[in-house]
């Protein structure tokens, strides 16, 4: 028996080699082969095999770009024909293209919102082993969390030294402060920090010495934009400068402006021994007044360290001894904090991990149809070349040519209308950040992955819709081709086609659902009684003595305007009180059970300004000598609380005080939490000064903005140096839904593309099938069908598939919905005419899209139609 | 225009194609040179420096006929051309003008 050399290492061979040079190498080898294999068949095999990879090198290996009968002609040929079809059917291509295009763009505008969102506090240089420490209060529960992000000052010079794997800690906190200068006033956010804060953030100095500033008191650095606004061009360094028109402060370097995705951001910094009560807090361990940031060595486990931090369990224990709750320290990855974080005294605004994920999921969902309905109407394009494909089968074309042709027309496409996308989301990011109220940077150099996911899915979509089409078409013989019918093949299309729609729809109305439930629940915050008025009511916040001393004075010359007609004061804000106590003694207990009590510090206007209602008992009064000491209101949830009615309190002894009074529940806390127990005590305005506070004044409902210019003019003159601004109470009560109004305005728009892009699937689809039957219609109504029977038999069919989509629909937007809503305290029930109004416009409009366009083809005069032929 | 290169291998392939006039191919030169040279040499090598000197115009080739050996693969036979010829005098006259050149030494 003759035996061959190994097929493989020939197969491979004959695969890279040279057309030209295989013949002789290939019998070269087999004779060397043939004469080695008596001696030693194995050393044959191998030393064939050998010598094939040997050979495999650039002077033997083919070409694999230039095929004989591939050539640049060819090619050329190909977008020529690929050119004329995309004319020739110029409105499927329009809608084709659109549809993908805007898909497209919104992945990559919600992309680029994730990757911004993702990027917070990257920035910094050991942005992956900084951490924040925060304290768990257990038993403490504060604004629905027992979480807070602020710890006491002896803690980070302890953790330096206890634990050697802490390479650098910094204590600091963040407060407004003021400077003036000729009349103008600045109220910038301050970074109060010891001199390790450098060797933990980064920040980039771009004068002076930060580190070195630090060390002395008396230095401050300004972030290069605040510099400009003081000091315009003048040089900075060196220069003196007043805050809040007492501390002279030097300036001792300039850093660059803190990026906007920073978990928390200031203008200016300055060293820790300003805040005045931090030589106090020094050393003890019950000061949860500050910030504590550390930096481990590269290679440490926080987990290890937050469990060996036990160590401080004793002073934290001796610190709040008395007092009924446990704490703990845990630390929180730096790079979390902006998405994950939900603790009280947060340093700034956090972002939401849900609603990333959420608009990421919508993101998807978009490109997912867009994607869907290109591939649905591409595949339905293709039967038209049918002819086309039959000649160039006859002409001899090969059916790898045939598929790399479609295919590459199809990729070509897809990549086109990538880049359509890339230029419209350049373009439409401006207004997309104004939507959202972010500031994210067009940045897709940055993190290459987007590009390239989205780049690859263009090619996949391409690929895909492009693959279908090409195997089949391709596959058929000429004779069939040419008869212009795909008859197996087409029924199998139009089912694959009908799933893609069903669950294209499904898509849309969820979306549509959610936008509604979303739309309806922040109308229901909006309009909720919250048991006060907010209408017509301006607030100024005030931290002055000069505003405490003179609250009388101001409040008569306020009340002398006619337009003004009350006038309150009061230590917190009505929406939103950040004191809250423990109260361990009334009527009937000593110390068994203690009650989290929110508290209030006002005047005697405060319940008729807010118009608060009494359930029980009187309001707090002047009139009354024992109320700036021994008299106390409490709201139906404490009273409920405690387990007295509203009239049995009356009188009771509470906290030391007397109940003289019993208010109606009121929301002073965000929708998403219950009214708790909450007490309002009183503050004389004549001698119980409140240096911190709100002014509240109700207008009447017209001319105020000249009653706003008076308001600002009594401040001024009372307090001369203090800049003043006022809001309006119902604004800012809108503001704490910022989030989810935000979400809403995106969330419209989004649904609104995805039904706009699924309609127009359904539009191209439908007019294509109706030129497709355009002479089964002319026959119809030769033989006298009514234009009616017609349109209901050419609509029949989708509209049946957007019924079905809507039962998919239903339950998953319904359970979906759900999710969302039981994450407030307060929310609305999902309706049933819910569905009915989102289905109703749904099947609307997909009938009106069928609709129209049979409805035009039914009443086409048939000669049109059947002269063709 | 300046003559082609030839480099060392190519030089003793040539030589090989030369010496075999008209009946070289691969798997002879091989043979040829691994028997002069004494050592094994790679048949790759040995196609390189042919394609390279076919295209320098220093051989030309032709194909055999079918035999059954080889699989039934033609052979192809290489010969020198004129071009090749003379870049072998040229080599050679360097060579020998060099070498006696050489001082009369002795090594003891």
């Amino acid at each position: 028996m003759r035996t061959g050399p190994p097929k493989r290492a020939l197969q491979f061979l004959r695969w890279f080699c040279r057309e030209d040079y295989l013949e002789e190498i290939e019998g070269d080898l087999i004779e060397v082969f043939e004469k080695q294999y008596p001696n030693s068949p194995r050393q044959a095999n191998w030393n064939f095999f050998w010598q094939v990879l040997r050979h495999f090198r650039p002077d033997f290996i083919r070409s694999f770009t230039n095929y004989p009968i591939m050539d640049a002609d060819m090619y050329a040929h190909y977008l020529k024909v690929a050119w004329r079809s995309l004319i020739r059917q110029g409105r499927y291509t329009l809608i084709n293209l659109s549809g993908l295009t805007t898909g497209m763009t919104c992945f990559l505008l919600i992309a680029l919102f994730i990757q911004y969102e993702l990027s917070y506090d990257r920035q910094h240089e050991k942005a992956d082993r900084i951490y924040r420490v925060a304290q768990k209060q257990q038993g403490n529960t504060f604004r629905g969390t027992d979480l807070f992000a602020v710890t006491p000052a002896p803690l980070a010079p302890a953790l330096r030294e206890n634990f050697p794997e802490v390479e650098s800690a910094v204590t600091c906190t963040l407060e407004e402060h003021l400077f003036s200068k000729e009349g103008e006033f600045f109220s910038p956010r301050l970074l109060f920090a010891d001199p390790n804060l450098f060797d933990v953030f980064t920040i980039t100095m771009l004068q002076g010495n930060g580190a070195k500033a630090l060390k002395d008191p008396d230095g401050i650095l300004l972030s290069r934009s605040l510099a400009e606004k003081y000091f315009g061009t003048e040089e900075p360094m060196g220069k003196t400068i007043l805050m809040d028109d007492q501390r002279p402060l030097i300036v001792r370097g300039i850093f660059q402006d803190m990026p906007r995705n920073q978990h928390f951001t200031a203008e200016g910094i300055l060293s820790i021994r300003n805040i005045d009560y931090y030589e106090d807090d020094f050393g003890k361990w019950a000061s949860n007044n500050y910030y504590t940031y550390l930096a481990l060595k590269s290679g440490s486990d926080y987990h290890h360290l937050e469990q060996r931090m036990h160590l401080f369990d004793n002073e934290i224990a001796a610190a709040y001894s008395g007092l009924p709750f446990k704490a703990a320290f845990f630390l929180q990855p730096l790079t979390d904090i902006h998405l994950f974080s939900r603790v009280n005294v947060e340093a700034g605004i956090n972002g939401y991990n849900r609603y990333v994920y959420l608009l990421g999921a919508i993101g998807l969902i978009i490109l997912l149809l867009a994607a869907i309905n290109y591939m649905n109407l591409a595949t339905a394009r293709s039967a038209r070349r049918i002819k086309e494909i039959g000649i160039r089968k006859v002409m001899g074309a090969l059916r790898s040519q045939l598929i790399g042709q479609l295919l590459g027309e199809s990729i070509i496409l897809t990549c086109l209308s990538f880049m359509l996308a890339l230029l419209l989301a350049y373009s439409l990011l401006p207004n997309f950040n104004r939507l959202l109220d972010q500031a994210i940077p067009f940045d897709l150099v940055g993190n290459p992955w987007i590009l390239v996911s989205l780049a690859l899915t263009a090619i996949l979509i391409g690929g895909l819709s492009g693959l279908y089409p090409a195997m089949i078409v391709s596959a058929l013989s000429p004779l069939k081709a040419f008869k212009g019918k795909l008859m197996g093949n087409l029924r199998q299309g139009i089912s694959l086609r009908n799933v893609l729609i069903v669950s294209q729809f499904t898509a849309a109305v969820v979306l549509a659902v959610g936008s509604v439930v979303v739309y309806q629940q922040l109308q229901y915050i909006r309009n909720k009684k919250l048991g006060f008025n907010k209408e017509h009511i301006v607030y100024v916040p005030f931290s002055s003595d000069e505003i405490a001393h003179n609250i009388p004075t101001i409040r008569n010359e306020l009340l002398s305007d006619p337009k003004i007609r009350k006038v309150s004061v009061s230590t917190n804000l009505i929406l939103n009180t950040g004191n809250q106590g423990i109260v361990d003694a009334w009527d009937g207990n000593q110390k068994e059970r203690n009650l989290y009590c929110y508290r209030y510090f006002v005047d005697e206007n405060f319940l008729d300004l807010f118009e608060i209602p009494l359930v029980a008992g009187r309001g707090l009064s002047t009139a009354f000598s024992t109320d700036s000491t021994g008299s106390v209101l409490l709201n139906e949830s404490a009273v409920r609380a405690i387990g007295w009615t509203p009239e049995a309190a009356i009188g009771k002894s509470f906290n030391g005080s007397h109940v003289v009074g019993v208010v109606q529940d009121f929301h002073f806390q965000p929708m998403d939490q219950r009214i708790e127990p909450m007490c309002i005590r009183f503050r004389h305005p004549n001698n119980q000064w409140l240096r911190n506070g709100y002014l509240s004044v109700k207008l009447e409902a017209d001319g105020q903005d000249k009653t706003l210019n008076h308001i600002l003019a009594v401040l001024k003159k009372v307090a001369p140096k203090t800049p003043f601004q006022y809001q309006f109470l119902d604004q800012s009560y809108a503001q704490q839904y910022d989030a989810e109004s935000r979400l809403g305005r995106a969330f419209n728009l989004f649904t609104f593309l995805a039904l706009f892009i699924a309609c127009m699937g359904l539009f191209g689809l439908v007019s294509y099938q109706i030129v497709q039957r355009t002479r089964e219609l002319g026959i119809r109504k030769v033989l006298g069908a009514p234009a009616l029977k017609l349109v209901t038999l050419l609509s029949r069919d989708f509209v049946k598939l957007v019924v079905i989509a809507l039962g998919f629909a239903v339950p998953i937007a319904w359970f979906a919905m759900q999710q969302w809503l039981d994450h407030f305290a307060y929310r609305i029930e999902i309706r049933w005419w819910v569905f009915f109004l989102v289905a109703v416009p749904a099947l609307g409009v997909s009938f009106f899209t069928v609709g129209l366009q049979s409805w035009l083809a039914a009443i086409a005069n048939p000669v049109e139609s059947l002269k063709e032929d | 225009m300046l003559p082609p290169s030839l480099g060392e291998f190519e030089e003793m392939v040539l030589l090989a194609v030369a010496a075999q006039h008209d009946q070289a191919y691969g798997v002879s030169i091989q043979e040829a040179l691994e028997e002069h040279l004494g050592k094994s040499i790679n048949i790759s090598a040995i196609h390189v420096a042919l394609k390279r000197m076919l295209e320098k115009g220093l051989l030309e080739s032709r194909y055999g006929g079918i035999t059954n050996d080889r699989g039934g693969r033609r052979k192809k036979f290489y010969v020198i051309t004129i071009a090749g010829k003379r870049a072998l005098d040229r080599q050679y006259e360097l060579r020998t003008s060099l070498y006696q050149r050489i001082p009369k030494i002795t090594f003891s």
